[in-house]
């Protein structure tokens, strides 16, 4: 069998039909986009490329100075550093750092996230907990994992609010930011790969909302929330 | 692509937008049409594509690189629409009879149905750089700039559906070679 037989095959076969787009499906398009309002541009204007060549050089020398002078105040005062600093508090023992657990792994694909291994609720001695995760983006997309500690909001609030951005991204109307969550962690995986991770949970309920997009501050095309992982400190 | 009307979209302009989606949708169409199979749905898709280009239209720094720009939101609301509505209907093609007496007539009828019975089997993600390679004529490596894929995904894509594409058209060959040499 000839490639060029097969390359023929495949012309006549693509270039089946027509690509004349329906007159009703433009109109339905501009008739939208009346009601539709555009998204803002929030990212910070790259400045220093438009910069002349002696102000970049005077910014430079201006951040190198700056940096000089914060490392000369940090060894003065340093113990063991350029000079006698404060004699270090004796202690009989050293203090706790957290409590250190286990928490298995967060996997993103195409059309899912998931946490197999989550701990759902962890009744500490001591916090915080510093829970060791395995992140593992099976995307060819850039993925984001933010935690989030539900302040005021429940776990349902969490899951609508997701399912709105994501009715959002996929052209519905726009929503409120969310008010009842804070950002307290991410982490970035941009490959498809394994990224070994440690998060850090206070008290509370949290929840991790998965994202695969384009590089920062690129579109983001689907968010997931997984968990929830509970944290109490009893006493 | 006028790099004026997409500045001018960019900035709000509700007629430059429409002009644009005037110069852009065919295209557009066109590659949805080839990915999904299925005229209705890529319709669709077009619709929801182009409303997200023009909500997102500020975020775009360049103004030159609108079109793979585009082709890439227009692959993602094909995967979104995939995802979200599995009703894969059945194109009917209407072959007009008189063409389809010969044996190179049918021959090239059976050509295209083992193409498109095999074509979706594939992947979306196959598809869409197949699509884009072959439909388009993007070389591979501005297919992978554009899905934001490395490249060797994008070569391992469309080799995969090159290579079934090819299986499925050798196979079909071989069964009209069977049945001309059963009727001799």
């Amino acid at each position: 069998m000839s490639d060029q037989m097969f390359d023929r095959a495949l012309r006549n076969w693509m270039e089946d039909g027509s690509d004349r787009t329906p007159s009703t499906a433009i109109d339905a398009v501009l008739l939208a986009i009346k009601t539709t309002p555009q998204e803002r541009d929030l990212r910070i204007p790259r400045r220093l490329n438009l910069m002349p060549t002696y102000m970049r050089l005077a910014a430079g020398i201006a951040i190198v100075a700056v940096a000089g002078v914060a490392a000369l105040t940090f060894l003065n005062r340093a113990p063991g550093f350029g000079g006698p600093g404060p004699s270090p508090t004796p202690s009989l023992t050293p203090g706790p750092t957290g409590t250190v657990i286990n928490a298995g792994t967060i996997t993103l694909t195409d059309d899912a996230c998931t946490w197999d291994g989550n701990p759902g609720l962890i009744v500490a001695s001591i916090e915080p907990v510093i829970a060791r995760v395995s992140i593992l983006n099976e995307t060819e997309t850039f993925g984001n994992f933010g935690v989030y500690h539900l302040d005021d909001g429940s776990w349902a609030d969490a899951a609508a609010w997701v399912a709105r951005e994501n009715d959002f991204l996929q052209g519905g109307p726009s929503q409120p930011p969310q008010d009842f969550a804070t950002d307290v962690g991410n982490i970035d995986a941009p490959d498809r790969r394994r990224y070994p991770a440690t998060l850090t949970f206070g008290p509370g309920i949290h929840g991790i909302v998965c994202s695969s997009n384009e590089p920062p501050p690129g579109e983001v095309f689907a968010m997931y929330l997984v968990g929830p992982l509970e944290v109490t400190v009893p006493g | 692509m006028d790099r004026d009307l997409v500045e001018r979209a960019r900035s709000g302009d509700q007629q430059a937008f429409a002009d644009l989606v005037h110069q852009v949708s065919d295209t557009l169409f066109g590659i949805a049409r080839r990915i999904l199979r299925d005229p209705g749905l890529a319709e669709d898709v077009l619709q929801n594509a182009l409303v997200t280009i023009w909500r997102k239209l500020p975020h775009l720094r360049d103004a030159d690189r609108f079109d793979g720009w585009a082709f890439r939101i227009l692959v993602h609301a094909c995967y979104a629409d995939a995802s979200r509505n599995r009703r894969w209907a059945t194109t009917v093609r209407v072959l007009p009879l008189e063409r389809a007496d010969t044996t190179d007539d049918m021959t090239a009828i059976s050509d295209r149905d083992e193409l498109e019975r095999a074509f979706r089997t594939l992947p979306l993600d196959q598809r869409a750089v197949f699509v884009l390679h072959h439909h388009v004529g993007l070389p591979l490596v501005t297919v992978a700039e554009t899905l934001g894929i490395p490249d060797g995904t994008a070569r391992s894509r469309l080799h995969y559906a090159t290579r079934a594409l090819r299986a499925a058209f050798e196979a079909g060959r071989e069964q009209i070679t069977r049945r001309e040499e059963r009727l001799a």
